[in-house]
């Protein structure tokens, strides 16, 4: 092992805006650094969740972790696979193992001096086409914040829109649903003709998603994003709707193949953040081949949108980079590096690693 | 960076040819890759040649796009062009890895494991059948092959395949290989199995693990036949070969006997439906017709689907250095091929050799694979012109 390759820290850090720290909310976007013996870093973000949990299951990464080659990411995370997470719930660590994988990357990228994407088989897109994720429409939302987003986006260059419905707008009666889908369309009036997907969020009933899918097919919207439905949940939409289904995020390999065989769905979206790096490529690749189109997304994290663009330029896969207006936002605020955006189409930052770091002025340490 | 040679090199390799892919790059970086084809390499030589001339001035770290675009860019679904993209992918990834001085299991993932077990293989097959290319004694009978599997045990190996070795028909004849019969098992071959199989089991007792090939040589009815006349032998597996899914999985629903199939399918595409069937307890891709990067892939695919992997491995140490650095990285790769028996010269064709303990590969840790082709040792024995495009 080339010295200095050794995991030498693995820390939860905690990053506010400025305007958190000065309300005293303790509200935080949670990551995880870790550090190599010569004293480069990498870093992943941690899910929403409570500080002293994040810090708990933190702790019993690095004691898996810390002294590991941080080049041997398949061994390492074979470790904390097999390792007995006592009192820590599975989601909580499966959420620190995508973390530690995007932290992995980014820190093997800058102790080999590449970006992230070479590690995941070189650069294969020159720049992919950026999603714009519109706030989400719920019954108690107003749908004008919605509108508001949508115009920022427009005047900013996007072109492509995926709008979340929260599944609560769905589940009460056709009144509401109906109101659903009029807000929809009024979105989709609003942002003209690019590409409009609507992606609902949560499970629920399969005849409530199908009755909802007619009323977006007959408004012009391009595709579904369906996370919450079981497989015969997905076959039955496909038999009664003509629209494009996107499943996803789905959480493992295992749980993705099953959609896949059925071929009712034709797109996936992988959260990337979440499942790290090395199973968002595999998902990714599962995909191809299957022959679906994913959309790799960041979610509202600025770290989160770089490793999803590092994976879109990296797969043949890919189809769109989804993009939030919190985590453009962040990007523009907390990276040292911008991301850049043209033509409605996204890259990472040119450097190693994932490209870009949080400036270090906004991150605080957590302690237990 | 860029690409400013990519060269191929063919010599014999005993009982098949060897050959080699060599990728030179504006930075002095060579990478090397082994080709596949047992007895037509001038054919991909050739192909590799015309090919190879679109990658120059090509980056070699672009790899990924390098595989979509030569797959795509002529008759996808093409086994042939399958191994072109293969080779060359094989030696973008040795170019890379030396490029950021590391080796290339660091650049797919990093080692999940130092030492890679490794089955003996052609356990033998060659002694029998062809002593003369591989520089022993001629012998003739069950209990002198069998004899040699105290070597085996003896040198740390935990598994061994053989072949449908046969003794002479008549005194002073040669020993064969089972008749072949078009899919059909010949009268006397399931006898003779038994006592093969039957003899190696006396010598290495119920620990060591014997694995029988038999490649395409039977179809379905056979496959069960033979399969259930091992069964009281506990074979490790019996190798198969058979591109229909549905009955290789008719055939594993009615043995006990562990299979093993899929040297001869290309990509992921043609994996798939066997997997889906469950049809194999243990898949054998070739990772130099598939390449490092579908080769991955392959295996990730068998993971979802609860299946080890098992590379074959037939080709020249070269290949032994590549299977290496995939079966590291693999959660699921199970145990790797080699031929220790085989021509006298083979390991003089690497820069740095293979370092086997105790049955174990040792995963190398240099740049690249861990070691290069020897070209004169290649010139030294080329093909006769007969076998040349």
């Amino acid at each position: 092992m080339t010295r200095g390759r050794r995991v030498a820290a693995v820390t939860a850090l905690a990053l506010r805006t400025p305007e958190q720290v000065s309300a005293g909310d303790d509200t935080a976007r949670l990551l995880l650094q870790v550090e190599a013996e010569d004293g480069q870093r990498g870093m992943g973000v941690g899910p929403r969740t409570d500080p002293s949990a994040w810090l708990a299951a933190l702790r019993l990464i690095e004691t898996l972790v810390v002294g590991e080659d941080a080049t041997e990411m398949g061994r390492i995370d074979e470790r904390i696979t097999r390792a007995a997470s006592d009192g820590l719930d599975v989601p909580l660590m499966q959420a620190a193992r995508g973390a530690l994988g995007t932290a992995l990357h980014d820190l093997t990228g800058h102790l080999l001096g590449v970006a992230a994407y070479d590690l995941l088989g070189g650069r294969f897109h020159e720049s992919v086409p950026a999603i714009q994720t519109l706030p989400a429409l719920g019954p108690d939302t107003d749908a004008r914040s919605t509108l508001d987003a949508a115009g920022t986006a427009l005047d900013a260059g996007f072109r492509r829109f995926r709008l979340v419905i929260d599944r609560s707008f769905l589940l009460v009666d056709r009144a509401q649903m109906a109101s659903a889908i009029d807000s929809v369309a009024a979105v989709r009036r609003f942002i003209g003709d690019g590409q409009f997907l609507v992606a609902v969020r949560g499970s629920m009933d399969v005849s409530a998603v199908i009755a909802f899918a007619r009323g977006l097919e007959r408004r012009g919207v391009d595709g579904l994003q369906i996370e919450g439905l079981g497989r015969d949940g997905v076959r039955a939409l496909r038999r009664a709707v003509r629209l494009s289904i996107a499943i996803g995020p789905v959480p493992t390999l295992a749980r993705l193949l099953p959609y896949l065989e059925t071929h009712a769905t034709d797109r996936v979206m992988i959260d990337d953040a979440s499942v790290g790096p090395a199973a968002a490529r595999q998902q990714a690749d599962l995909a191809y081949h299957f022959e679906h189109m994913v959309i790799h997304d960041g979610g509202d994290v600025a770290i989160g949108l770089l490793v999803a663009l590092h994976l879109a330029v990296a797969m043949p896969a890919t189809e769109l980079v989804g993009i939030s207006p919190a985590a453009w936002q962040e990007a523009a605020e907390v990276l040292d590096q911008p991301v850049r955006f043209d033509a409605g189409a996204m890259r990472p930052p040119d450097g190693p690693g994932l490209g870009a770091s949080v400036r270090s002025d906004r991150l605080e340490r957590l302690n237990g | 960076m860029r690409i400013t040679n990519v060269e191929p090199f063919v010599c014999t390799g005993g009982l098949r040819e060897f050959g080699f892919l060599k990728v030179t790059t504006d930075e002095g970086i060579v990478g090397w890759a082994e080709t596949y084809d047992w007895h037509t390499s001038a054919s991909l030589w050739a192909a590799l040649r015309v090919i190879g001339r679109s990658l120059v001035d090509q980056d070699p770290l672009r790899i990924e796009l390098m595989n979509e675009r030569l797959w795509y860019r002529g008759r996808p679904g093409v086994p042939e062009r399958m191994k072109v993209v293969a080779a060359l992918d094989i030696a973008l990834w040795d170019i890379k890895a030396k490029w950021l001085g590391v080796p290339v299991h660091t650049l797919l993932g990093g080692k999940l494991r130092d030492r890679i077990p490794l089955y003996w293989s052609h356990f033998a097959t060659y002694r029998a059948i062809w002593p003369d290319v591989i520089g022993a004694e001629p012998t003739s009978t069950y209990a002198d092959w069998a004899a040699g599997a105290r070597d085996v045990v003896a040198q740390g190996y935990r598994v061994l395949k053989t072949n449908l070795v046969q003794e002479p028909a008549a005194p002073g004849g040669r020993p064969r290989l089972a008749e072949y019969r078009d899919g059909a098992m010949a009268p006397r071959t399931i006898d003779e199995a038994v006592t093969w199989i039957g003899t190696i089991r006396d010598v290495v007792g119920p620990g060591i693990g014997i694995s029988l090939d038999v490649q395409f040589e039977y179809k379905l009815a056979a496959i069960v036949e033979l399969a259930r006349a091992l069964e009281p032998f506990d074979l490790y597996w019996l190798e198969v070969e058979s591109f229909d899914a549905g009955a290789l999985r008719a055939a594993a629903d009615r043995t006990t006997t562990r299979l093993c199939h899929g040297e001869s399918l290309i990509r992921r595409e043609q994996f798939r439906p066997f997997l889906q069937e469950h049809a194999t307890d243990v898949v054998m891709l070739e990772t130099l017709a598939n390449g490092i990067s579908e080769a991955r892939r392959i295996a990730e695919l068998a993971e979802v689907y609860e299946t080890t992997v098992s590379p074959h491995n037939w080709m020249s140490p070269l290949g032994t250095l590549i299977n290496a650095h995939l079966c590291a990285v693999l959660p699921n790769a199970e145990i790797l091929e080699i031929d220790i028996d085989d021509v006298p010269w083979k390991h003089d064709l690497l820069t740095a050799p293979l370092e086997i303990e105790d049955g174990q590969l040792l995963v190398p840790d240099r740049p690249g694979w861990g070691a290069d082709i020897v070209e004169e040792v290649v010139a030294a024995h080329a093909l006769p012109a007969s076998r040349l495009a």
